[in-house]
């Protein structure tokens, strides 16, 4: 179940008939859709239906097993903060600077006012002296975009930015992004909380059961394609199913 | 045993404690890493490999349907060449295998440990040589290191420590977050082979020097104590090369003091040192003080080994054992002006006791060797130990005897398998005429050598003929292959009689 979206303007990213997975297992058939620059689309789906699979394929971090992921411009990606380990003891700053490890062209004096500038724009200035692993879920979300803002990405590439944090946190991350989406950044988000997705997001792709819907949010966001998805039915405002209350 | 003797005994250990220095810095070092990918099982597998790596060269030197030519090659070469390739393709192994396999990591790499434990000993065996230095190797102990081993060892970990410099934040961001690392065009494959090589070479070259303990000890435990008491990454990386240079310094320093072997001295002083930095870590104070002395004591190891460093390279002219005695012969031959330091009194007394003298002459300057105790003239009075007056030749025992009582008899039995196999014999028959039960297990060692000149190879065979009554059949001018069920029978042996 593969639907397209078309435009004549030069897309963010296109796939075109793309089965993605690893080995030679495939998790999602051909899959054919397109971002469009300047989008905030969000990719959604349960647990286990290939989420981090067609995100990692369209990173180029795995090849796809079959057609063609054609990316335009450079992808920022910021990971999960939990997929980080806290063993490492680097400072936020030192995470941030990662971002510039492969910038040969760029010398100490331009990097080091690039690295200031991000850290300023996503308002971790003042805890760049901490240890990554002592910030907030919130504050180490903030740092991971800023790691990849630093690279000057076309597209933003966020992976369950707001997954496990506390309402502040999620604030303050959902609030950068769209500082940075309003700003003409091409915004492509995997979650899973359907609240964020609804709020923020113009386009959606769904991934269910090996394929993959997308279109726009009014198209995507019915409570009868939610109920459809989820086999439940889903109150937006809160991204969760509707439960009966019992009787006091 | 006074300062003095801590000092010029460990002038006697100088190649070793400068190789020890060298692993120090550079497998801690590695060794970080290894903590914070959180491979510290893996590390202690591939040492394990390596080990293997030796035992499949000495395998490969010594079975008879090998080529002369590659035989010939695999003893002179193949020990490090063989643990280095092994290890490397283990590390390859265990990487492409945990990323693919079915059966978990850990798993892998417990397999690996096991198979390369039994293989490194299995493969030795029947050889007529090498088990002795593998038996070193895997009990841990630093083995004796010439100028020229040390040589190869500072240029391989040299190398890896260039490459470590140049590629330092690419392996750190590969250990952290390969994902992001190959969104932003880092070849993620290429520089983790980069560094599984620079980790082969490290551990592969260091395992022969050091040993398997002391290579494991440094892998593992000055990462955790950086990690422990670091602020940042960059002051646990200082701190952990720092703590495993201190721990080198007073590992030995116990060792001398306490005649206890190197290796696992600086095993457990690097042991307490982690218990130390556990306990001040949330104590702001101490811990920056532990932090103050540690960084101190660093230096002050690196320090010792730069001023050992002029002293080894007169060494390596004047003081060879075997060089003409009358270079070491005083003005005074005659006797009618003293000596005026206790320098010149040994050179003279050196100069006596290797052959520039009547047979009094030389008693006396035995036993004026004994007196002043010196790190340097002992190997001479383990040259000398076999003369066959038995005035002269009880002087040397007791001389010697006397060296024990201050200094231990740590450096006989370091030089009993060291590279030179006529001082080797020597000090071997020296443990075992001042009473060292052990000086056996050394003897039969010696009969593995197939550098030992065979005259004296026929003169070990014959003590140790007299001391058990056993003989297995071991021809000291055969080949060295055709005495290899002899050796093992030794060895069996040795193994039931051996002190425990």
């Amino acid at each position: 179940m593969t639907k397209p979206l078309t435009s004549d303007a030069t897309p963010a990213v296109a796939f075109e008939g793309a089965s993605v997975g690893y080995g030679r297992t495939a998790v999602l058939t051909d899959v054919t859709f397109r971002v469009e620059t300047g989008q905030f689309f969000a990719i959604v789906g349960p647990n286990g239906s290939g989420k981090t699979t067609l995100l990692r394929t369209l990173l180029g971090v795995i090849p796809p097993l079959s057609g063609r992921v054609v990316p335009n411009g450079r992808m920022g990606y910021a990971p999960q903060r939990q997929a980080l380990d806290d063993l490492f003891p680097f400072t936020s700053r030192e995470v941030v600077a990662h971002g510039l490890i492969n910038e040969r062209s760029l010398d100490s004096n331009a990097a080091a006012a690039r690295l200031e500038d991000v850290l300023d724009r996503c308002g971790v200035a003042e805890r760049s002296e901490y240890a990554f692993r002592d910030l907030s879920g919130g504050q180490k979300q903030r740092v991971l975009i800023a790691r990849a803002l630093v690279t000057r990405p076309d597209t933003l590439v966020l992976d369950e930015p707001t997954n496990d944090l506390d309402v502040r946190g999620e604030h303050d991350v959902m609030k950068l992004v769209e500082e940075l989406h309003h700003r003409g950044t091409t915004v492509i988000m995997v979650s899973h909380q359907l609240h964020v997705v609804a709020r923020f997001a113009g386009h959606i792709a769904f991934i269910n059961d090996g394929a993959l819907l997308a279109g726009d949010r009014d198209t995507m966001l019915t409570p009868q394609r939610l109920e459809s998805l989820y086999g439940v039915s889903i109150n937006l405002g809160t991204g969760r199913p509707n439960v009966d209350r019992p009787a006091s | 045993m006074t300062s003095g003797d801590v000092i010029s005994t460990l002038e006697g250990f100088g190649w070793n404690y400068l190789s020890t220095l060298f692993m120090a810095g550079v497998v801690s070092y590695l060794g970080l890493f290894t903590v914070l990918r959180r491979i510290v099982f893996t590390g202690v597998a591939l040492a394990q490999v390596a080990a293997a790596g030796v035992g499949g060269a000495f395998f490969i030197a010594d079975h008879p349907s090998v080529p002369q030519t590659l035989a010939r090659f695999a003893g002179s070469y193949g020990a490090t060449l063989g643990s280095f390739v092994l290890t490397l393709i283990a590390a390859l192994g265990v990487r492409i295998r945990s990323a693919r396999g079915r059966v978990g990591g850990d798993a892998v790499v417990g397999f690996l440990y096991v198979i390369s434990a039994a293989l490194a000993v299995l493969l030795v065996w029947r050889s007529s040589r090498g088990l002795a230095e593998l038996r070193e190797i895997l009990a841990g102990e630093v083995l004796l290191t010439s100028a020229g081993e040390l040589v190869v060892l500072a240029v391989a970990l040299t190398i890896v420590a260039v490459i470590h410099v140049r590629t330092r934040q690419k392996f750190l961001l590969v250990s952290y977050d390969p994902e992001f690392a190959k969104t932003i065009g880092i070849d993620v494959g290429k520089i983790d082979l980069l560094f599984l090589a620079t980790f082969a070479t490290a551990v592969a070259f260091s395992l022969r020097a050091g040993g398997l303990l002391l290579v494991f000890a440094f892998l593992v435990v000055p990462g955790m104590i950086g990690l422990t008491i670091g602020r940042g990454l960059r002051e646990s990386t200082l701190l952990s090369v720092a703590v495993a240079l201190a721990g080198s310094l007073a590992g030995y320093l116990v060792a001398i003091i306490e005649n206890l072997p190197v290796a696992h001295s600086i095993s457990a002083v690097l042991g307490f040192a982690f218990i130390a930095s556990f306990a001040v870590r949330n104590i702001p104070t101490l811990a920056m003080i532990v932090r103050f002395v540690l960084l101190a004591a660093g230096l002050t190891a690196v320090g010792v080994g730069l001023w050992l460093v002029p002293g080894l390279v007169s060494t390596l002219t004047w003081q060879s054992p075997f060089e003409s005695p009358d270079a070491h012969r005083g003005h005074n031959h005659s006797g009618t002006e003293q000596p005026a330091t206790a320098e010149a009194r040994i050179a003279e007394a050196v100069g006596f006791l290797r052959g520039g003298g009547t047979v009094e002459e030389r008693t006396e300057a035995a036993k004026t060797l004994g007196e002043i105790g010196d790190q340097k003239s002992l190997p001479h009075l383990l040259l000398a130990i076999a003369e066959e007056d038995e005035a002269l030749r009880t002087a040397v025992v007791e001389s010697i005897r006397a060296y024990v009582a201050r200094r231990g008899d740590l450096r006989i039995r370091v030089l009993a398998t060291g590279p030179d196999a006529e001082l080797a014999a020597q000090a071997s028959r020296a443990l075992v005429a001042t009473g060292h039960e052990l000086g056996m297990g050394y003897m039969i060692g010696f009969l593995e050598r197939d550098d030992a000149p065979l005259l004296l190879r026929d003169e070990i065979l014959s003590e140790l003929h007299t001391a058990t009554g056993q003989a297995f059949g071991y021809d000291a001018f055969a080949e060295p292959n055709e005495n290899a069920a002899a050796i093992k029978s030794w060895w069996g042996w040795w193994e039931t009689r051996r002190p425990r």
